[in-house]
């Protein structure tokens, strides 16, 4: 009896834990987008898709663990950037992380769904029994294919301000959206007056360099033209083209600037002078002997 | 004779070319237009044009959120103004809207933190309006965008809709122009939580449990779309001794050990807790899960200590 008593005691005293203490470390985390997705993979594509990892308040460095939760014939597709274990720096909001599915060659047409789980690994205070991890799922659904599919966005057109003597160059973001390599068939660039009212050009290329497929990419188009532009502003409309249609146009002003020597400019005469005056320099001398 | 006679001839022939030259003369000059100087005033009224609005842009694309807080999102624009660009930039006035493309009203949206953003106040950006013959500059504004705006992404409730910008430009008489972005901006969903507090048992006796006595642990929406949760937990472990995380069971209301719902698995388990999205800044949604714990008997006496993993996903 005396021992059971003591028993029960002793399992009461040992099983203590720190008294329950004050509410203990915020935990608040989340992804976006939550979703790695694409339905226009053929064997052998590859594509990235970037996840951030958010945080209203990331006061500490917090580790992170990616556990794969996907069918083992397509385990191997994925491989994430900073590794299945990581960890966010304090002070960072929105950290990034990109996602690589590589179809294999000879992987099977179907329909692939799984989940991508990205939880923190909490540190434990003192007193703490159960330590609270979070976490967001990540929905993953592919559908690997033979289907071609040709398609793009054009995520941005800007027209650059040029140097004194350059042709005039466009800027675009072009994001292809579909699974084999693909460029706007024609860019077009009409020039104007810096009123915009008295057309002075005009240019065009189709020399455009292909996007690979699900990727996006800076392209820079340069547009000859026959008449040299003094420095000042002018209006231009510069516009994409495909399937004969235009797919994005932009008419906006640019400026042409002053020229700068650089570094090339400054070097080439430099050179010059030297030559030149290493010649003076010889004649002189022959002559002086003569 | 002869010579009396030929004097006279050369006289009338002299006589006549003098004569002759000087009504040549005479007639070119009242025939020829007859030029003055003098002063001459000029005037002329130079009227006003509206400004131009082009290339408006939304940066970042897509739009992230960050979660439990605001965003901050830059739009810009270029203005041109044939009077000078200082007389949008410096007399006139700048400011654009932020709104999903499907809200009523689109740019002429009512102002709501979920889905429209305006009075946004646009300046020069960087000094890029040099005023005087300058005749065109960059604008530039920012907005915070709370964590809980519509998703357009294909996830979301709108997936064929974007958010776009439009910036009105108005000159220094009332003259205005604008224009709004063309590029497809999708905002996109954010699955988040915050989880309140860590569980704390207390002390348990081996072969009892906790009774009616239950912990409490709160999950607050903090992203912008409606969640469920998958619960997982580790098996709690002192020393060499485990504790199976299936001893702790939990339900969405308060209740007897016994009759907690659920048994918490070491394997992520979906629960449909709808943990719906807040659509207002000053207040949240929660969802609130109650804990217990069975000490078998048996059980080694120590310290247990585990984890449990709260996941965010697609909510109903």
């Amino acid at each position: 009896m005396k021992s059971r008593v003591w028993q029960t005691i002793s399992s009461l005293i040992f099983f203590a834990i720190a008294a329950i203490g004050v509410p203990l470390s915020v935990s608040a985390f989340g992804i976006s987008p939550p979703f790695i997705r694409s339905d226009r993979l053929v064997p052998g594509a590859r594509f990235d898709t970037t996840i951030y990892l958010v945080q209203g308040q990331p006061k500490e460095d917090l580790d992170i663990k990616a556990t794969l939760d996907v069918p083992e014939k397509i385990s191997k597709w994925f491989v994430i950037d900073k590794g299945n274990e990581f960890t966010i720096p304090a002070g960072i909001q929105q950290f990034p992380i990109v996602v690589t599915v590589q179809v294999p060659q000879d992987a099977d047409f179907g329909i692939y769904q799984g989940y991508l789980r990205i939880n923190t690994i909490p540190t434990r205070e003192a007193g703490e029994q159960v330590t609270i991890s979070v976490g967001a799922r990540v929905d993953i659904n592919l559908t690997v294919g033979e289907g071609v599919v040709a398609d793009f966005q054009i995520k941005k057109v800007e027209i650059l301000d040029i140097e004194e003597g350059s042709p005039p160059a466009i800027e675009f973001v072009l994001e292809n959206t579909g699974n084999v390599p693909i460029a706007p068939e024609r860019a077009t660039f009409d020039l104007y007056d810096k009123f915009g009212d008295i057309r002075l050009a005009f240019s065009q290329t189709e020399d455009i360099p292909e996007v690979p497929a699900f990727e996006t990419k800076t392209i820079t188009l340069k547009f000859p033209i026959d008449i040299k532009l003094g420095i000042g502003e002018y209006w231009a409309d510069a516009k994409l083209y495909r399937n004969g249609q235009s797919v994005r146009e932009l008419k906006t002003v640019f400026n042409v600037v002053a020229r700068s020597f650089g570094f090339f400019e400054i070097t080439t005469i430099a050179a010059g002078l030297v030559v030149v005056g290493g010649i003076a320099i010889f004649i002189k001398k022959k002559y002086s002997r003569g | 004779m002869k010579s009396a006679f030929g004097s006279v001839v050369r006289s009338y022939i002299l006589a006549s070319l003098i004569v002759g030259a000087f009504l040549g003369i005479s007639l070119a000059v009242l025939e020829s237009p007859q030029v003055l100087a003098d002063a001459a005033s000029t005037a002329v009224d130079v009227g006003n044009a509206a400004p131009t609005v082009a290339n408006v842009a939304i940066t970042p694309n897509p739009i992230v959120l960050t979660e439990n807080t605001s965003t901050t999102i830059t739009i810009t624009a270029d203005i041109t103004d044939a009077n000078g660009c200082g007389d949008v930039f410096t007399s006139g006035t700048l400011s654009a809207v932020l709104y999903r493309t499907g809200v009523s009203g689109t740019s002429s949206c009512s102002n709501n933190a979920l889905n429209c953003y305006r009075n946004i106040t646009m300046a020069d950006a960087g000094g890029t309006c040099t005023g005087g013959a300058d005749t065109s500059g960059t604008a530039s504004g920012t907005i915070k965008v709370w964590y809980f705006a519509d998703a357009t992404d294909a996830s979301s409730t709108f997936p064929s809709e974007w958010w776009a910008a439009y910036v009105l430009a108005t000159d220094e008489s009332a003259a205005t122009g604008n224009a709004t972005s063309s590029a497809t901006v999708e905002l996109n969903s954010l699955y988040a939580l915050d989880v309140t507090a860590s569980i704390n048992y207390g002390a348990v006796p081996a072969n009892t449990d906790t009774g009616s006595t239950n912990q409490v642990a709160t999950t607050t929406n903090t992203g912008n779309y409606n969640i469920d949760i998958e619960f997982s937990g580790t098996n709690m472990a002192s020393g060499g001794d485990t504790l199976l995380a299936s001893q702790q069971k939990y339900g969405t209301s308060s209740a007897a050990y016994a009759s907690l719902t659920h048994t918490l698995s070491t394997s992520p388990t979906a629960r449909n807790i709808n943990v719906g999205r807040t659509t207002t800044s000053t207040s949240q949604t929660a969802s609130t899960t109650y804990w217990g714990i069975a000490v078998p008997g048996g059980q080694p006496t120590g310290s247990y200590t585990g984890s449990n993993t709260f996941t965010a996903i697609f909510g109903d």
